[in-house]
């Protein structure tokens, strides 16, 4: 060993209290530990006590390089002084003995002691029986060997003889720890041989303190690598409480702002409960409506309400941060369980949303969550094994898209299964047949979460599916509920309603509200006027172009366009032609010559004038919009989204903004998911100048995307559903957004398009009823509604005028009209029918009726029992369109009105009402916050 | 974190036999018992045996060896060990049912290495209480996972860490604290305490290297270790020993090496890591007709036997890494994709897997 001379500095004395009378014997001498100095008879002995380890210290430190102090002879004077104290000449010591052998790699066999006295050394072994004996004249040191009785010894240590006597090494106990010394030899005698426990006690204590010192004095080494471990967590971090003891959360429940989930009722047998506390590291981000949707779901998902089932739907309206609620509560129940030291609630849910937001989630997890604290398994791109979700631990947490869940639902199933499913955007499960739905009821998970701003679309039974998916059987089957609730609220919602199915249907909404309340958590975006910046919505009516009005009538008057009118499919397709005649004529054209047209197009093109298509200066909205457009570009440096169902209709848009010269981007279904988040970040980065308009697709990025960058928004045409028009206009108006948001809603007036949004405000008074459990107004007649097909070429606004409102397009103070729920008899009484002798009328007959071309003679055929039809539906006026301000734009060619430019707050919107060759005849306004 | 609860930890350690996993009991709960005096213990521990679990789980033959140790004693100590009752609870050494062991593994600890895809891969991360080998051609990320690992190790349980220290034993000269406190900055990690924890010591020779892991042993029953770190096993006996003529002293002593290391994994319950170097299969081997630069790790059937789960990496396109499991008990044969990124090991940028 190469290393051996450095050791010499390191051996540290052992702080040990040394024999009084040897410290004062050695006070004169210079050093006590020279070797030689060994041999010193019983001062050599003492030493030995003092320190034995001293000399064993390192296994590596071999005997046979000292052997060279052997030899030097050295008179035993202070032996023979010493002795005469013993009265004997004689030492013990500690050995090892083997027979002789002649083996590679020798051992010892066993333990003895050797006791030399008078030139002979007598060896005994453990036990006290003596082995043999030898004539033994040189003195010995610890690792000498000498030869006796056919044995090989090896001295080990010296024994002091004191502990000989009282036969210690004989009785199996330990030497007394040299600190003791001072104790008489009796106390050891005492101890009892047993392994009593105290001794033991004793013993390790004072091991353990010795243990303290460095043990490896082999090189030198830092202190620090010895030191304790260090918690290198930074003290800012939130970190789970440990605490093995007692019962205690994972976090501190009496923690400023601490949101402690509620307690089960019930304990399992021998458990205790514990807090369960939202992790501070998200808490603290919780806005008071947030806190309590988190303790919503999580109540319904632990079944502490009292309801049967473990589902819930969260049906906040746009913005209110459903995804950070649900990440709230899947961190939650990953981690914590109210029963203590239980394993957590769930260990792998399923996110399940649209392709579109896939990223989107998987940006909030992060964002909320960090990128190291959970495992979020993406399941976009088909490399990934799935396995390494159901099977793997790193994954917790997985995202898919509707599509794409059907064709792996199988495998989901193998693995320990999915302990909770969130269906984002819910509402998408809302037919029995939905495909992802039985995907997701297969995987037999009872926790299930329904995700929607808009839970109810359409109609009731939709509402039940949904229902029905969270918590399976609580409605009992499909017929049941038709025939209990959704028949009876229809009915009671008709205008022609009898006061008893009034009566049962209010008592069937009421009791349907209370079933449901349970579990159904709907916050409309009010709750965050505080923290958003006011929304503006203006419904703009743009009065067609002669060549729209034209082509409109040329659609109606096409012979096929007759034949179809029966046939339920045709006419859908013709709504779509009409459709496409309000936003553009040109887009009735045919984009690909050489493809085959369908035999109604071709038919409804052969009659059109070929002049009519060409341009798209005959679109009225486009024009609108293009004063928009040019008005915000030049007075604003806002930006500006805008929407449309058609991919045609984007088409058209892209179009008109390349030829204006406007930076732009465009999102539709074409669009790979993969980009999609990227587009969204790059709008909302760069400045107007580099990117003023985004092209929306309302079915492919109507839902869950974040466009705060822009603060104003066109809805280029409109749906027949009307939540996909509130969806896509909170695009703009959600959390983040600093501005204040303008919509702009463009409507043909008289289309189909001004008709569609009559029917989308019949739903939301439906959709209010049951979910806000507000007593909404109602609606429009079926009747009324019935005439979808017809070209109102008015001057006026026939919404308006159907409305029965008696403020001249003055606008209404809209706070007013909102706050009180006065009966709108008042208004009754002054009605209005003679302002205009050409109000566009409605026709009582079918749909077939009103196709007749006949308009006037129709018209005038009609007129009377429309009139005594808007009289019995005027108190049931649509209230939803009373909270507009409704606003004649011709006020404001006729020269400056104050008072109704206060209208008007968006200054944009005034410039290009202002300009005297807008063609918007009538806007709604509604400012919200 | 405050220095009283540090202590805390400290004591709770330094019963033995507390509620930590893998805390060893100290060798000197037998001193006093059936005559086994402070010298023997003492001469016992300097044998590089630390713990009842180092002792109980060495053949009675090595006792022997240890310099002033009898046959007799060896003996005695042994069977002392089997039968004390912290040991025994401590210490299985009978049989046990598979239901308690599928219990068992169950709960052991994996610590990250920052990728979820190599963790995915490897069911969790680096596993306690077993070797892990990495090997790869240079360049190929063997040591940048080491410090990742040599972060991670030190992370909450919550996190996927083994709330531990780490042992670095660095035989080749590359260990870079710079990029430990990147890793610790990334997990949120004060970097003084981070580098604090790390014990390093550069090995330079073979014999070194073997005798730094009595000095490990000692100090894992100070204080708690997660992890055991040696950057290349395997680069010192490529030199130390040479040819043919050395080839078997080469691999007895990389056997004992390796039996060290699978002693203190089970004796302490740490995570081994250790890297491998490659070596040109010159003569081409069964599989040169289809690799045209076919690489094996070195070390012969030694190491390969000696480790639990074997990692290759290969480099991949820019910044990553593919890792392949070479042989795992349980992993199936599979690979995946790793980035070296500029805070360690973590997952490639959507970028790099489109490519693919």
């Amino acid at each position: 060993m190469i290393g051996k001379p450095f050791r010499s500095p390191l051996l540290k004395q052992p702080p040990i209290v040394i024999d009084e009378a040897r410290s004062i014997a050695n006070n004169d001498n210079e050093q006590p530990a020279k070797k030689r100095r060994l041999f010193n008879g019983d001062d050599k002995t003492k030493q030995d006590i003092s320190g034995p380890r001293l000399v064993f210290k390192a296994p590596g430190v071999s005997a046979l390089p000292r052997k060279p102090l052997l030899t030097v002879e050295n008179p035993a004077v202070a032996v023979e002084t010493e002795q005469t104290l013993n009265g004997a000449a004689d030492g013990y010591y500690n050995v090892l003995w083997r027979r002789y052998t002649t083996k590679k790699h020798k051992t010892w066999d066993g333990d003895g002691i050797l006791h030399v006295a008078n030139g002979y050394a007598i060896l005994q072994d453990i036990s006290g029986k003596d082995m043999g004996r030898t004539m033994c004249d040189s003195p010995l040191l610890s690792g000498s060997i000498l030869s006796l009785g056919g044995k090989e010894v090896e001295v080990d240590s010296i024994l002091p003889k004191a502990e000989f006597l009282a036969s210690r090494p004989f009785l199996h106990t330990s030497t007394p720890k040299p600190m003791k010394k001072d104790e008489p030899a009796l106390v050891s005698l005492a101890r009892p041989v047993s392994k009593s426990k105290a001794q033991t006690k004793a013993t390790i204590d004072a091991k353990k303190q010795e243990a303290k010192k460095p043990q490896s004095f082999e090189s030198p080494r830092s202190v620090g690598t010895h030191a304790a471990w260090k918690n290198p967590v930074l003290a800012s971090t939130v970190m789970s409480i440990k605490d093995a003891k007692s019962v205690t959360p994972r976090h501190n429940p009496s923690a400023a702002n601490a949101l402690v989930m509620k307690r089960p009722q019930t304990v399992p047998k021998g458990r205790q409960l514990v807090d369960v506390v939202v992790d501070p590291l998200l808490s603290e981000h919780l806005r008071e409506h947030q806190r309590e949707g988190v303790k919503f779901m999580y109540e319904c998902i632990m079944g502490m309400r009292a309801f049967d089932g473990q589902g819930a739907i969260l049906a906040d309206e746009m913005g209110l941060g459903k995804t950070l609620q649900t990440i709230a509560v899947l961190w939650t129940l990953l981690k914590q369980n109210p029963v203590y030291e239980d394993p957590p609630v769930i260990k792998k849910a399923l996110v399940v949303c649209p392709v579109t937001l896939i990223n989107n989630w998987r940006k909030e997890f992060r964002k909320w969550l960090g990128a190291e604290r959970i495992g979020v398994f993406v399941a976009d791109e088909k490399k990934k094994r799935l396995t390494d979700f159901t099977m793997g631990r790193s994954y917790s947490i997985m995202i898919i898209g509707y599509e794409k869940l059907r064709t792996v639902q199988e495998e989901l199933k193998k693995g320990p299964g999915i302990d909770i499913v969130i269906a984002d955007e819910g509402h998408r499960l809302k037919t029995a047949k939905n495909k992802s739905a039985q995907a997701i009821k297969a995987l037999n998970t009872s926790r299930r979460i329904i995700l929607s701003g808009t839970p109810i679309q359409n109609d009731l039974s939709e509402f039940y599916m949904m229902v029905d998916f969270v918590n399976p059987g609580l409605l009992n089957d499909v017929k049941t509920f038709t025939k209990q609730f959704e028949t009876p609220i229809v009915k009671s919602r008709q205008p022609d309603a009898k006061q008893e199915d009034l009566e049962l249907g209010e008592a069937r909404s009421e009791e349907l509200a209370s079933l449901t309340g349970m579990f159904i958590l709907r916050r409309t975006a009010e709750v965050l006027s505080k923290y958003l910046p006011p929304k503006t919505e203006y419904v703009l009516f743009c009065r067609p172009t002669a060549n729209q009005a034209l082509a409109y009538q040329h659609v109606l008057a096409c012979p096929a366009f007759q034949a179809a009118m029966g046939n339920t499919e045709a006419s859908l397709q013709l709504i779509t032609v009409l459709k496409k005649v309000c936003n553009s004529p040109a887009l009735l054209s045919p984009k690909d010559p050489v493809a085959p047209l369908s035999p109604m197009m071709a038919a409804v093109l052969s009659s059109m004038p070929p002049n009519l298509l060409r341009s798209n200066a005959g679109s009225t909205k486009l024009r609108a919009l293009d004063q928009l457009l040019h008005t915000l570009r030049t007075t604003t440096s806002e930006k500006i989204v805008i929407v449309s169902n058609y991919t045609s209709t984007l088409d058209l848009l892209s179009t008109l903004l390349a030829s204006l010269a406007h930076p732009f981007l465009r999102l539709d279904g074409k669009t790979p998911s993969s980009k999609r988040q990227d587009l969204v970040d790059t709008f909302n980065r760069t400045p107007a100048s580099a990117c003023f308009a985004f092209l929306l697709s309302a079915k492919a990025g109507g839902v869950g995307i974040n466009l705060i960058g822009a603060s104003r928004l066109v809805l280029f045409d409109v749906d027949w559903n009307p939540a996909t028009d509130m969806q896509v206009m909170a695009r703009i108006h959600r959390d983040g957004q600093k501005k204040p948001c303008f919509i702009y809603r463009l409507l043909m007036a008289g289309g189909i398009d001004e008709k569609i949004w009559q029917r989308q405000i019949t739903k939301l008074g439906l959709a209010s009823n049951i979910i806000d459990q507000k007593g909404g107004g109602n609606s429009f007649t079926k009747d009324e509604l019935r005439d979808l097909f017809r070209l109102d070429e008015g001057l006026n606004c026939q919404t308006h005028d159907l409305l029965g409102c008696e403020c001249g397009g003055r606008g209404m103070p809209a706070a007013a009209a909102a706050a009180d729920d006065t009966p709108w008899t008042v208004l009754d009484s002054e009605t209005e029918d003679n302002t205009d002798e050409e109000f566009p009328l409605i026709p009582v007959g079918r749909l077939a009726k009103a196709n007749k071309l006949d308009m006037d003679g129709q018209e005038e055929k009609i007129k009377d029992d429309a009139r005594t039809d808007r009289r019995k539906g005027e108190g049931d006026k649509i209230k939803n369109l009373m909270v507009y301000s409704h606003i004649d734009t011709s006020a404001f060619k006729n020269g400056v009105d104050e008072n109704m430019e206060a209208l008007i707050r968006d200054e944009a919107l005034l410039r290009v009402l202002k300009d005297e060759d807008n063609r918007i005849s009538f806007a709604f306004a509604k400012t919200l916050g | 974190m405050s220095t009283a609860e540090t202590d805390e930890a400290r004591s709770a350690y330094g019963d033995g036999g507390g509620g930590l996993p893998g805390a060893p009991t100290p060798l000197s709960v037998l001193e006093g018992v059936a005559g086994l005096s402070a010298r023997d213990i003492k001469l016992i521990v300097d044998g590089g045996f630390n713990t009842i679990e180092s002792v109980a789980y060495t053949p009675r033959r090595v006792l022997e060896q240890i310099k002033g140790i009898s046959e007799q004693k060896a003996t005695k100590v042994l069977a002392e060990v089997l039968i004390l009752p912290s040991a025994s609870k401590l210490v299985p050494m009978g049989f046990t049912t598979a239901t308690e062991m599928h219990q068992r593994r169950s709960e052991l600890i994996s610590i990250t290495t920052g990728s979820k895809q190599l963790d995915t891969l490897l069911a969790g991360g680096i596993e306690t209480g077993s070797v892990t080998e990495i090997f790869g051609e240079f360049r190929t990320g063997k040591s940048q996972i080491c410090h990742t690992l040599a972060v991670t190790c030190q992370l909450p349980f919550d996190m996927g860490g083994g709330e531990g220290k780490c042992l670095y034993i660095d035989t080749e000269g590359t260990f870079r604290p710079v990029r430990l406190l990147a890793v610790a900055n990334r997990y949120g990690l004060s970097g003084e305490e981070v580098l604090d924890n790390v014990a390093y010591a550069r090995a330079y020779n073979s014999d070194h290297q073997l005798q730094l892991l009595n000095q490990a042993s000692a100090m894992m029953c100070e204080t708690r270790f997660s992890l055991l770190i040696v950057d290349s096993a395997t680069s010192l006996y490529r030199t130390d020993f040479s040819g043919r003529g050395e080839l078997s002293n080469r691999q007895i002593h990389l056997a004992k090496f390796l039996r060290t290391l699978q002693r203190l994994a089970d004796e302490f319950g740490i995570a081994v890591v250790i890297t491998n170097q490659v070596v040109a299969q010159v003569d081409g081997g069964p599989g040169a007709m289809f690799n045209p630069d076919p690489k094996k790790p070195i070390g012969g059937n030694i190491i390969a036997h000696a480790s639990t789960t074997r990692l290759s990496l290969k480099k991949g396109r820019g910044e990553t890494r593919i890792c392949k499991i070479y042989d795992s008990p349980c992993l199936p044969e599979s690979d995946c994709l790793f980035a070296i990124t500029e805070a360690g090991i973590g997952d490639p940028s959507p970028k790099d897997l489109d490519k693919d």
